[in-house]
């Protein structure tokens, strides 16, 4: 009966101690991470995101003229980040390999920094139209990205020539309405006395 | 003595250490190394940059300089990148 009562009360008691024995050490961190933290972690993608030029077939000569750029400039790595990564994304989105990094080093030698820079980037994805960046609302979260060599392979394109035929279009005139297809007149918007020309035909 | 000698080379093998030789490691960058306990350190403390960089010696501009060196070459950016995955 002795030793049956001193296992129910260990067993009893074992919750307990291995909460006491692990509490300190697995206790959830009370310090949030500050943005000079975030700028840390997200600075140390930096390789990786050149070596996603790399493996997109970027020549090793014009990542390394953009990181001596970069570098001359003493641009902080988390700030040559967004700028490098959209440069990859248009490459591997087909962009000329040639043009690759012109943005970066137009905006690093005319010495843009900071939130200046962010918002050039911004400005130079749309007009690229391409989406927003990481870390940009909407955009995807950071560390989101792509894994290196994740890349379409070299020579993975469409093949010359495979478009689509001479002359395979919609014949001409095919999509034209019919007169007086249109909406009727009954179903038509309100006439708006100011504005008459708003109507359809 | 024959026993021991035994004893540590299965110790040794069961730990790898039979497959790796010592040229295969050193060919790691130390810079790379150094790069991948810091970012080892903060993805398991991660609001401790500071902290993390100075026990390792390094500021906030030495660890730009680390990196932008490490971006700069091709086979430790490969490196790293592998080590990071």
């Amino acid at each position: 009966m002795r030793p049956m009562t001193l296992l129910t009360g260990l067993l009893l008691a074992a919750p307990a101690l291995v909460a006491q024995g692990t509490a300190p050490a697995g206790a959830p961190q009370t310090r949030v991470p500050s943005a000079a933290d975030s700028a840390v972690m997200r600075a140390l993608e930096l390789p990786q995101i050149l070596q996603r030029a790399r493996n997109a077939g970027i020549p090793d000569s014009s990542v390394r003229g953009m990181i001596d750029a970069m570098r001359r400039r003493g641009l902080p790595a988390e700030e040559a980040i967004p700028a490098v990564e959209m440069e990859v994304e248009a490459v591997e989105q087909g962009a000329s390999r040639d043009n690759f990094g012109s943005f970066v080093r137009a905006q690093v030698e005319s010495g843009v920094r900071g939130q200046e820079l962010a918002a050039r980037i911004r400005a130079e994805r749309q007009a690229r139209g391409m989406g927003p960046g990481r870390g940009e609302p909407g955009g995807r979260p950071a560390g989101a990205g792509r894994p290196a060599g994740a890349g379409r392979p070299e020579g993975a394109g469409r093949p010359a020539g495979a478009g689509r035929p001479e002359g395979a279009g919609r014949p001409a005139g095919a999509g034209a309405r019919p007169a007086g297809a249109g909406r009727p007149d009954s179903t038509a918007r309100p006439k708006a006395p100011a504005t008459p020309a708003t109507r359809r035909p | 003595m024959k026993y021991l000698a035994l004893a540590f080379l299965v110790v040794a093998a069961a730990c790898g250490g039979a497959k790796e030789t010592p040229d295969a490691a050193s060919t790691v960058s130390a810079d790379v190394t150094l790069a991948l306990a810091i970012s080892a350190a903060l993805a398991a403390n991660p609001a401790s940059s500071d902290s993390v960089l100075a026990a390792n010696g390094l500021t906030r501009d030495g660890l730009d300089s680390l990196l932008y060196r490490i971006a700069a070459d091709s086979a430790m950016s490969a490196q790293y990148s592998a080590g990071r995955r």
